[in-house]
């Protein structure tokens, strides 16, 4: 499966240390993956359903969603991803518009560089209220 | 015509002459007596201190529900505030606090009118991961002892450069 460039893909976030809906605007701390997953970043492909807002966070709320709530999403296009030398990789398991950034570096030093890059090239959607 | 030998008494003050005159202000205090900077209250440092506390609250909540969240060692508040306290000292802009996913504390500044963005990242290990990526599209990134003031004092301009863009 390839992911065109052009594609739009967000990053659900259910912290509060993730975004500032004071300055719009989304943090590299969004983008940090858990240590059970250091190299993945986990998304979700939008371009097909951008008609549709509440289709995606249907989305959020039912396969990403914890107990922590999702507050917003982070969206952006693939291309970043491709920029920073990374790629897309489908993980349909859990459904079918799923997919990972891989392999983030180990080294935090060079991680945080491509987190720094994806929050600048990031459009902040916080939750709208149900 | 020499001129007069005219010699000015000690309180001889050449700003009286051309400014009406006007009470003293905190700034004047500050410009002639640096020391007196101290007792004025320009740190944020109460407020990052406020904000290091809700970063805590946040993440023994989102630990209480979710036991997959990394908690943030102590130790990692402990370095994040000896290091707030340090960019406080150096006029550093207050940044935007907040936790990792992976266990650690993230400060963060972003420039208003370009795209820029600095980071410090803290897990507690007397580390700090430090990066940014100005407008111009200059980047820089690192990694330093907490106490390696020598490198520290380096990144410290870039993040005021980051917040002044």
């Amino acid at each position: 499966m390839n992911v065109p460039p052009d594609e739009k893909l967000t990053r659900f976030i259910s912290s509060k240390s993730g975004f500032s809906i004071a300055n719009k605007r989304v943090s590299y701390r969004a983008f940090i993956p858990p240590r059970k997953s250091p190299q993945e970043i986990s998304v979700y492909r939008i371009s097909t359903l951008i008609e549709d807002e509440n289709k995606i966070w249907e989305i959020g709320r039912k396969y990403v969603q914890g107990e922590n709530e999702i507050k917003a999403r982070a969206d952006f296009l693939a291309k970043v991803v491709y920029e920073n030398n990374l790629i897309v990789v489908a993980d349909t398991q859990v459904h079918e518009l799923h997919v990972n950034i891989m392999s983030l570096p180990i080294n935090k030093e060079d991680r945080d560089e491509i987190l720094r890059e994806l929050a600048l090239a990031s459009e902040l959607v916080p939750i709208p209220p149900e | 015509m020499a001129a007069p030998n005219v010699s000015l008494s000690k309180s001889y003050h050449p700003a009286l002459q051309t400014q009406d005159y006007r009470p003293l202000r905190a700034s004047d205090e500050t410009m002639y007596n640096p020391s007196a900077a101290a007792d004025l209250d320009f740190s944020w440092l109460t407020e990052a201190k406020q904000q290091l506390q809700e970063v805590y609250q946040e993440v023994m909540e989102a630990g209480t529900l979710d036991s997959e969240v990394n908690l943030v060692p102590y130790s990692a508040y402990q370095d994040a505030f000896w290091l707030l306290e340090l960019l406080d000292y150096y006029n550093v802009p207050m940044p935007d606090i907040g936790w990792l996913a992976d266990g650690g504390i993230g400060l963060e500044w972003r420039s208003q009118n370009v795209k820029g963005i600095g980071t410090m990242s803290i897990y507690g290990d007397n580390q700090v991961v430090y990066g940014a990526s100005l407008g111009s599209g200059q980047k820089v990134k690192g990694t330093c002892k907490l106490t390696d003031l020598v490198e520290l004092l380096r990144f410290l301009p870039i993040l005021k450069d980051v917040c002044a863009q």
